[in-house]
């Protein structure tokens, strides 16, 4: 087992270099001139070359792929193109509204969906199943943006409860933070639930059918042991399996909830990146994102493990 | 043999004649006339630009009113269902083949299994939409760009989805018997591991052709998206957010209309899944 | 027993915190800092003034530097941190004093050797600054408190130079900075100006936070444009860039932020309504949008398919997509600005109005072959995102082919510069828009100028421009500039160098807690005071 966690953690870099290489060369060849939004709108071409050659764009992409590995392995991220301000404190900056954001999804999505797959499984093809399954899919069934404004508009503007946009750390009182979290995290659940609860319910479904619970309750285990000692345990796996894949998914609905409520996070970094072809903060954060997935479906990996010992590695 | 499959049919049978089905089927059937009867439904070129009379409400010219460029609301939402649909359907089949496939080589060969699974997560660890706006300042905005844009992202889940259905089923002493039996592997795919994939792909699919095309209106929310005069009805609500407060029928309308398919696709998708399942089949 | 009074007197300790705790914030409250928050249009990341055109950069240098000379509202120049200056008889001599009381944000006064290294970077940057270059025989530093400045021909440019509120500002810097080659982005940011950047607080593209300089000499004058008095009565302002448009106006609909700097058009009824908010245009000059043709590749290379296109497109159409309410536009077909000195009204009738069947007859007498026309169409910028499309819908209708490619506005600032013919990633037509005081004079617009290869985006080749360019610059009075002007709106039309599409104001709204904020043609935060 430890040997095949190392031999997981060893085969990460080559995965990682191989992601930074196809990033870095994607950035290149897309067509956009980061000097161009540095020298901004009026620049003649003359200068816009000056202004290359000084952010050494100018050289072979092989080159500056080399150059910038080499500062890698010492440890320096390089800087921003646009500010000039380093890419380990851009990224040091802005990763704690997201990481905050993200692991308060997670928690409250599983506190709510699990149990909510599991009444819809326990009432199978009643009305309830239907039901929750609606209000859960109800989630993914308009854009993100939407619910936000939805929300912002009643909730912010009609009832005053909570702040329209704006990002408190928690250093600046629990409340305020508290109330800064609120709607985003709400907004990003609402698909992170509806995923969860519908594998749930499935899973749990086809375990139940299974025959060792129909021993189980022949052996005059009361439903509600049966279901906890022997069910959950193995309706588990395809339920972690989604959580971990829906972690991915969260970025994606990350970039747009930091937009419409303005949190200084990194979902937002990777989009401005990106859109201003900044490029040494956009291999940073590819950096950072794909070793955060590789760690994740490691320990989901692992955790498949946990719940079914006849899986092995 | 024929005991069976008639036994199978009637419980398909009976689970579609359920009511939550019937209005999904009805709802889904409606949208796809609709879609394909387009162009003749339409009173206006849903291009046709008509800056004179921009973000009118609802009326009798314009049945549900006009966006910012003048142009109607109520035709473009008609073939906005047209690429919608097509956006949905077309990255569901292309990405569930594709998982399929690599899924079953990661879960049945271990060699190939520690290939594939890491490139996978490298392809994880790429944002989608990172790779969209890549791939469409790359390409630029088209179809063809949005779709694989946003098929690429979804290839990975399907793979580990699949990979983990095939390591659970492996373990199943029916398995072992059919191997002591002699079966060869392309029978063991067909017959064992590719039926114990249909209800959680099932379910995952109506998720891919959600989040396809929830995923379409954010690339156009971030301007990564289709053409603008190419109508669709994530495009719809990414341009018609902006007005929300005060014109909020150009976000309603299409919203409503978008909230409504998904929602009989997933009834749809539960549906055949339960009728699908053996063990539901026994339950009921 | 023992157990009550333990009780009562945890009560009592919990009721007591409880008081101190709301009245700390009580006190605090009315102690704490008095901050303006305001939402800006875009996110500041360049900070260099002298490298980088943006408004936005332009915006920062206002608040922590400070210029020599400086515009007032009345486009006359008034000295700032200068005392006085002296010409000599023959006009090729000048002499500029410092004020006292001058200092930089890091201690140190401010001397003539900060001013005279400014103007060296500035002017190697800078069109009008290369064109005086030109005319200069040297700069020289006469005392610490003034320096001369001797030219080879009699010239008031030099004053031009030193207040100009054109793209590239004249911002004074301490020499060391201001020794940066002028192609490389300053790495500090200390200015003699009124308010001072906090640094550990600024979070680029997200956040910019100002203090008050405390050690900062305002003049005695009224503030007026960029000259007079800078008095700043907060403590500090704070940047915020929201990347959502719709965000920053419920944000200031909510309090959480006090001033919006551009409000989106289609937006205005949500404030305009609403006693708690002033909405106004700061800028009464305002913006115009323009479309350039590109003139190296067929068939814009040929005039008479220029002026095809100029006579397909209408201004009204374009308007009213991109603004909506008449109110807020005009129409107006002066190249330099309508409502500015050098406003001229050639080519009214060719440029206002759509005239898709004089265009067909030019394209025929042209012999247009059905190239498709290549339109950038940016997808996020939402001041050059409906032009294009009512630009490409009006060249249909006037007889041309047209092929409307979507991007992001990266791609197209990086696109335009690709001199290479339209079906090998080069392109036709472009929308942009500029400040209207950034383009009033032949000088200072980046439009007129048409050198070929040499100028702005287009690279149209018209060496006459050039010629009167020059004259401009040495014109010795008023009616002789206006003559010259006249003559560069009849090429700039006759030869579609460049195709206006129309002016326009942009509104500000703030609430009603501020006041005092100035009229100009960028947000200036000086003279603002807040109420509690």
């Amino acid at each position: 087992m430890y040997a095949y966690i190392a031999r997981r953690l060893i085969t990460t870099l080559p995965v990682m270099l191989l992601v930074a290489l196809i990033v870095f060369f994607m950035l290149r060849l897309a067509p956009g001139d980061p000097a161009a939004l540095v020298a901004g709108d009026e620049a003649t071409t003359e200068q816009l070359e000056l202004i290359r050659q000084s952010m050494g764009l100018d050289k072979p992409i092989y080159i500056q792929f080399m150059i910038w590995l080499g500062n890698l392995v010492r440890g320096d991220l390089g800087v921003s193109f646009l500010s000039g301000t380093s890419v380990y404190d851009m990224i040091k900056g802005r990763i704690s509204p997201t990481l905050i954001i993200c692991a308060a999804t997670i928690s409250v999505s599983i506190l709510v969906a699990v149990p909510l797959g599991i009444i819809a499984a326990w009432r199978q093809g009643g009305w309830t199943d239907r039901g929750v399954m609606a209000f859960s899919v109800l989630g993914f069934s308009v854009p993100n943006f939407i619910i936000g404004y939805v929300l912002i508009y009643f909730v912010s503007l009609k009832l005053g409860w909570l702040p329209v946009q704006g990002y408190k750390p928690p250093s600046a009182g629990l409340v305020p933070f508290l109330k800064s979290i609120t709607l985003p995290v709400l907004v990003l659940s609402t698909v992170y639930v509806a995923l969860i609860a519908r594998i749930t319910r499935s899973s749990v479904i086809e375990v139940m059918g299974e025959d060792f619970i129909r021993t189980a309750r022949a052996k005059g285990l009361r439903e509600h042991l049966v279901f906890l000692r022997h069910g959950l345990r193995n309706a588990a796996i395809p339920i972690i399996t989604i959580i971990g894949i829906g972690v991915a998914a969260l970025i994606g609905g990350v970039v747009v909830t930091e937009s419409v409520f303005n949190l200084p996070g990194l979902g937002r970094l990777v989009v401005e990146a990106v859109l201003a072809r900044d490029f040494p903060v956009v291999q940073g954060l590819i950096l950072l994102f794909s070793f955060t997935y590789i760690i994740i479906n490691l320990v989901v990996d692992i955790l498949y493990t946990v719940f079914d010992p006849r899986i092995r590695y | 043999m024929t005991t069976e499959s008639a036994s199978v049919r009637t419980q398909i049978l009976a689970t579609i004649k359920t009511w939550p089905v019937i209005t999904a089927l009805v709802i889904l059937g409606v949208i796809v006339l609709l879609a394909i009867l387009a162009p003749w439904l339409s009173p206006f070129d849903p291009t046709a630009i008509n800056p004179a009379s921009r973000l009118r409400p609802p009326s009798a010219d314009h049945w549900l009113g006009t966006d910012a460029m003048g142009r109607d609301a109520y035709s473009r939402a008609l073939y906005g269902a047209r690429i919608s649909l097509v956006v949905g359907l077309g990255v569901t089949i292309c990405s569930i083949a594709i998982g399929i496939f690599l899924g079953l080589m990661a879960g049945f060969f271990r060699t190939a299994d520690a290939i594939i699974m890491r490139l996978m997560d490298g392809l994880m660890a790429i944002p989608g939409i990172l790779l969209a706006i890549a791939l469409v300042s790359l390409i630029g905005a088209s179809l063809y760009t949005v779709l694989i844009a946003i098929m690429v992202p979804e290839i990975p889940r399907v793979v580990r989805l699949v990979r983990s259905v095939v390591l659970k089923v492996s373990n199943e002493p029916y398995i072992e018997a059919a191997i002591s039996l002699g079966t060869r592997t392309p029978t063991l795919l067909w017959r064992h591991f590719i039926p114990n994939t249909i209800a959680p792909l099932t379910v995952q699919g109506t998720y891919i052709f959600a989040a396809a095309v929830l995923t379409e209106a954010t690339l156009s929310f971030l301007g990564a998206g289709l053409p603008l005069d190419i109508p669709s009805w994530g495009n719809m609500m990414a341009q018609g957010r902006m007005y929300f407060q005060i014109k909020p029928y150009l976000v309603l309308f299409p919203g409503f209309f978008l909230a409504v398919t998904l929602l009989s696709v997933n009834i749809l998708g539960d549906a055949f899944r339960d009728a699908l399942d053996p063990r539901m089949v026994k339950r009921g | 027993m023992k157990l009550r009074s333990f009780a009562a007197s945890k009560a009592t300790v919990l009721s007591s915190a409880l008081v101190l705790a709301l009245g700390a914030t009580f006190f605090t409250s009315a102690a704490s800092a008095q901050t303006v928050r305001a939402s800006m249009q875009s996110p500041l990341r360049v900070m260099d003034p002298i490298v980088n055109t943006a408004t936005i950069t332009r915006a920062h240098a206002f608040m922590i530097y400070d210029t020599l000379l400086a515009t007032d509202a009345n486009f006359e120049i008034q000295p700032q941190m200068a005392e006085k200056w002296e010409v000599s008889d023959d006009g090729k001599r000048y002499v500029f004093t410092l004020r006292d009381g001058l200092k930089w944000h890091d201690g140190g006064t401010v001397t003539a050797e900060d001013c005279v290294a400014s103007f060296k970077r500035w002017s190697a940057a800078d069109a009008t600054g290369q064109l005086l270059s030109a005319m200069i025989d040297s700069v020289n530093v006469v005392d610490d408190k003034s320096f001369e400045v001797l030219l080879k021909e009699p010239t008031t440019l030099i004053l031009d130079a030193f207040s100009s509120m054109g793209v590239r500002v004249n911002f004074i810097m301490p020499k060391r900075i201001a020794e940066t080659p002028p192609s490389e982005s300053i790495k500090e940011h200390i200015g003699s100006g009124p308010f001072r950047m906090v640094m550990d607080e600024f979070k680029p593209g997200l956040k910019a936070v100002y203090e008050k300089f405390a050690d900062y000499v305002p003049r005695k004058e009224e503030p007026s444009w960029a000259a007079g008095g800078k008095v700043v009565n907060v403590d500090r302002v704070e940047w915020i860039a929201m990347p959502d448009q719709m965000t920053s106006i419920n944000a200031l609909l909510n309090n959480e932020i006090d001033y919006v700097e551009q409000v989106p058009f289609d937006l205005l009824p949500l404030v305009e309504g609403n006693d708690d908010f002033v909405v106004t245009a700061l800028d009464k000059l305002g913006y115009w949008t323009y479309y350039r043709l590109n003139h190296l590749h067929p068939p814009f290379d040929n005039k008479l398919v220029r002026q095809a296109a100029m006579q397909a497109i209408g201004q009204e159409s374009v308007l009213q997509a991109m603004i909506g309410d008449p109110k807020y536009y005009q129409t107006c077909e002066a190249v330099f600005g309508c409502g500015t000195p050098y406003a001229d009204s050639y080519g009214k009738d060719i440029i206002i109005p759509a005239n898709p069947e004089k265009s067909k007859e030019l394209l025929k007498e042209a012999g247009y072959d059905g190239t498709p026309i290549v339109v950038m169409h940016p997808t996020d910028n939402p001041l050059a995102q409906a032009q294009p499309v009512v630009i490409s819908d009006a060249l249909r209708a006037g007889g041309f082919k047209v092929d409307m490619q979507t991007m992001d506005w990266q791609t197209l600032i990086s696109r335009r510069t690709n001199q290479r013919p339209p079906s090998d990633g080069g392109w036709h037509v472009f929308v942009s828009y500029s400040a209207v005081t950034n383009t009033l004079d032949p000088l200072r617009s980046h439009v007129v100028a048409a050198d070929g290869v040499k100028s702005w985006f287009g690279w149209p080749n018209v060496p006459e421009t050039g010629v009167l360019r020059n004259a401009f610059a040495r014109a010795g009075s008023e009616e002789e500039r206006k003559e010259i002007t006249k003559k560069l709106q009849k090429i700039m039309v006759d030869e579609v160098i460049i195709g206006p599409l129309g002016q326009y104001v942009s509104n500000t709204a703030y609430s009603k807690k501020i006041s005092g904020v100035l009229e100009a043609s960028l947000p200036l935060f000086w003279n603002i005071s807040k109420s509690n």
